[in-house]
């Protein structure tokens, strides 16, 4: 049942993924703009058909997955408001919000990634198992932005709602928090964001 | 309110994982060597040793990597890769099972290839390389492989399939998350230790842009793993770890060297909490010139080792012991020196009756396999200063 849930979830990733490419050609040719919900409906379907449809044993999102075997919870999240903005035009977060959220990302992996592919000692990727420390950290932190009644305490709280249902394979914490895509994905959204509010503010 | 509700929740939801984490069990221990033998064939005064091939040479296929663990009463089981070349797209993974009674291999038969793996995995498998198998004290058998979706061996990650049934069914193949960073990279070359409550401790290594050796802890369940990956080296030379057991909840592994240095020695470390910490890496007196080995415990608790003892090459293949823990090594047998030949990648399984297998890649062309007992190492005046 674990294995099946686990399974499930691991597309929930590249089937968003999809959708983000599929409603950014389908935007670039000007469709959703002038469209109606039954195209954007259609374009969905489309998507979820690209991302799904096997080829040969192996679908888009397969493949998507043979290069990125663990999308985060932080991934989820993070292509969730994308798309959600992309399709229903609707901000899941401010902008304020997302340049703190994509900032989180980038830092909490490079401190994961550089000891993790050997340019350090440290070995900070094994506390993900367990380490004391680092639950009473992200518990500190999540309980600093529910006082500061941020929308990323929400995010930090499915963190560790995933975490305890077992949502994805790895028994590691940091895999639900971070992922190699989220970190360059984050990269992206942050250089848009920072553009999107300086040129707001100039 | 909503918030200290929520503050709470959040105290709560970061408590569950502790509280898992912590709870109450005793450490494991290592099962000491040999715990499962039976006592017939090491015990026997008559020296034992035997040689014999796997498979047989085809012209254009290289053979490499073979892996050899005990599957069941007087039953070994043995794997390898063979292909056109290393990490051609024709590449399998081949078995082939051993009758120690009748002395016999079976005909190899392919184990899982590429297309399968990837049809299994549900993954795009570029190709299919190091095999490692081993049993624990349920007579599951483990099989741990490597694959590579994109770029070479440093992109490779491990996968896993688990026989119930001594290596007849196999489950379909899973993929482990060992690294953040798309899970770059990890191999495996030599078995794990498996300890007395069922955990298993695996050597691995990572390759991406720098090179060092984890350990994984696998707790297993009927038909998949839980594991948990931690550094075990922190300098860049030390990979392809062979472990064995040093006292209760000691152990000691030796490292394949992969230093740029013209001399190199095989390297070795300590743990003394079952690899969760590590001394720093010291040279042994084994020359090494950067190849695979593996390394087993005898009943006396001497360390057998199977490595190429030279400095620069591939051409010779000896057996190695040492009496004090891999301070010091003597030489027992030279098993194969044939220069310009390659004997490499040794794998050393302890069967149920007691015997010692070895199994090798012969120049590259087949995979052979040598059996001894302990009688023949004493006969061989193997711990005479």
């Amino acid at each position: 049942m674990l294995m099946t849930i686990n399974i499930v979830f691991e597309y929930i990733c590249p089937v968003l993924i999809m959708f983000w490419i599929v409603i950014s050609l389908a935007r670039l040719a000007g469709v959703t703009e002038s469209s109606g919900p039954a195209v954007k409906g259609l374009l969905l379907l489309l998507s979820l058909l690209a991302a799904l449809y096997p080829i040969r044993g192996l679908s888009a999102s397969d493949y998507m997955l043979s290069v990125n075997p663990g999308f985060s919870i932080g991934s989820a999240v993070l292509l969730l408001i994308i798309v959600c903005n992309r399709i229903f035009h609707t901000k899941l977060l401010t902008d304020k919000d997302l340049k703190r959220f994509a900032i989180w990302n980038i830092l909490i992996s490079i401190v994961v990634f550089v000891p993790a592919l050997g340019f350090t000692g440290l070995d900070i990727y094994a506390m993900g198992y367990g380490s004391y420390v680092l639950f009473v950290v992200m518990a500190l932190i999540t309980i600093f932005l529910v006082f500061q009644k941020s929308s990323l305490s929400y995010i930090f709280i499915t963190y560790i709602v995933a975490f305890n249902l077992k949502l994805l394979i790895s028994e590691n914490f940091f895999d639900y928090i971070t992922d190699g895509v989220l970190f360059f994905i984050s990269i992206g959204v942050l250089i848009a964001v920072s553009r999107r509010t300086g040129s707001n503010y100039s | 309110m909503t918030r200290y509700i929520m503050i709470i929740l959040v105290c709560i939801l970061y408590a569950i994982p502790l509280i898992r984490t912590y709870q109450l069990s005793g450490p494991p221990s290592i099962m000491p060597a040999g715990h499962n033998q039976e006592n017939n064939a090491s015990n026997s005064r008559e020296p034992v040793y035997l040689e014999s091939f796997i498979n047989d040479e085809i012209d254009g296929i290289q053979c490499h990597a073979s892996s050899i663990t005990s599957a069941g009463k007087n039953r070994m089981v043995s794997v390898w890769y063979a292909g056109t070349r290393e990490g051609a797209k024709d590449v399998a993974l081949y078995i082939s099972f051993f009758d120690e009674k009748k002395n016999s291999w079976t005909a190899p038969g392919v184990l899982i290839n590429r297309e399968d793996s990837s049809g299994e995995l549900k993954r795009y498998v570029k190709k299919i390389g190091n095999p490692v198998i081993f049993s624990d004290r349920k007579d599951r058998l483990y099989l741990f492989y490597s694959t590579v979706s994109i770029g070479g061996w440093s992109g490779t990650s491990i996968n896993y399939k688990i026989s119930l049934d001594r290596g007849t069914t196999w489950t379909a193949s899973r993929k482990m998350v060992l690294s953040p960073f798309l899970n770059l990279t990890n191999n495996v070359k030599n078995k794990g230790i498996v300890l007395d409550d069922g955990s298993i401790v695996l050597p691995v290594y990572h390759e991406f842009i720098k090179k060092y050796s984890q350990m994984v802890r696998i707790q297993p369940d009927t038909y998949e793993i839980e594991y948990k990956i931690t550094k075990a080296t922190h300098e860049h030379k030390a990979i392809q770890p062979s472990i064995l057991p040093n006292e209760k909840r000691g152990l000691v592994a030796f490292f394949r060297n992969m230093d740029r240095d013209e001399r190199k020695y095989i390297l070795m470390a300590e743990s003394s909490d079952l690899g969760h910490t590590w001394t720093a890496l010291q040279n042994t007196t084994l020359p090494h010139p950067n190849s695979g080995f593996d390394m087993i415990m005898l009943s006396n608790g001497s360390y057998l080792g199977s490595i190429n003892k030279a400095f620069h090459n591939r051409d010779n293949l000896t057996l190695v012991i040492s009496s004090d823990r891999g301070r010091t090594w003597k030489e027992l047998k030279v098993i194969e020196n044939n220069p310009d030949n390659e004997y490499s990648y040794p794998s050393i399984s302890r069967s149920d009756r007691g015997l010692l297998h070895i199994t090798y890649t012969y120049e590259r062309k087949r995979i052979k396999h040598i059996v001894f007992n302990e009688a023949w190492i004493l006969s061989q005046n193997a711990y005479d200063n």
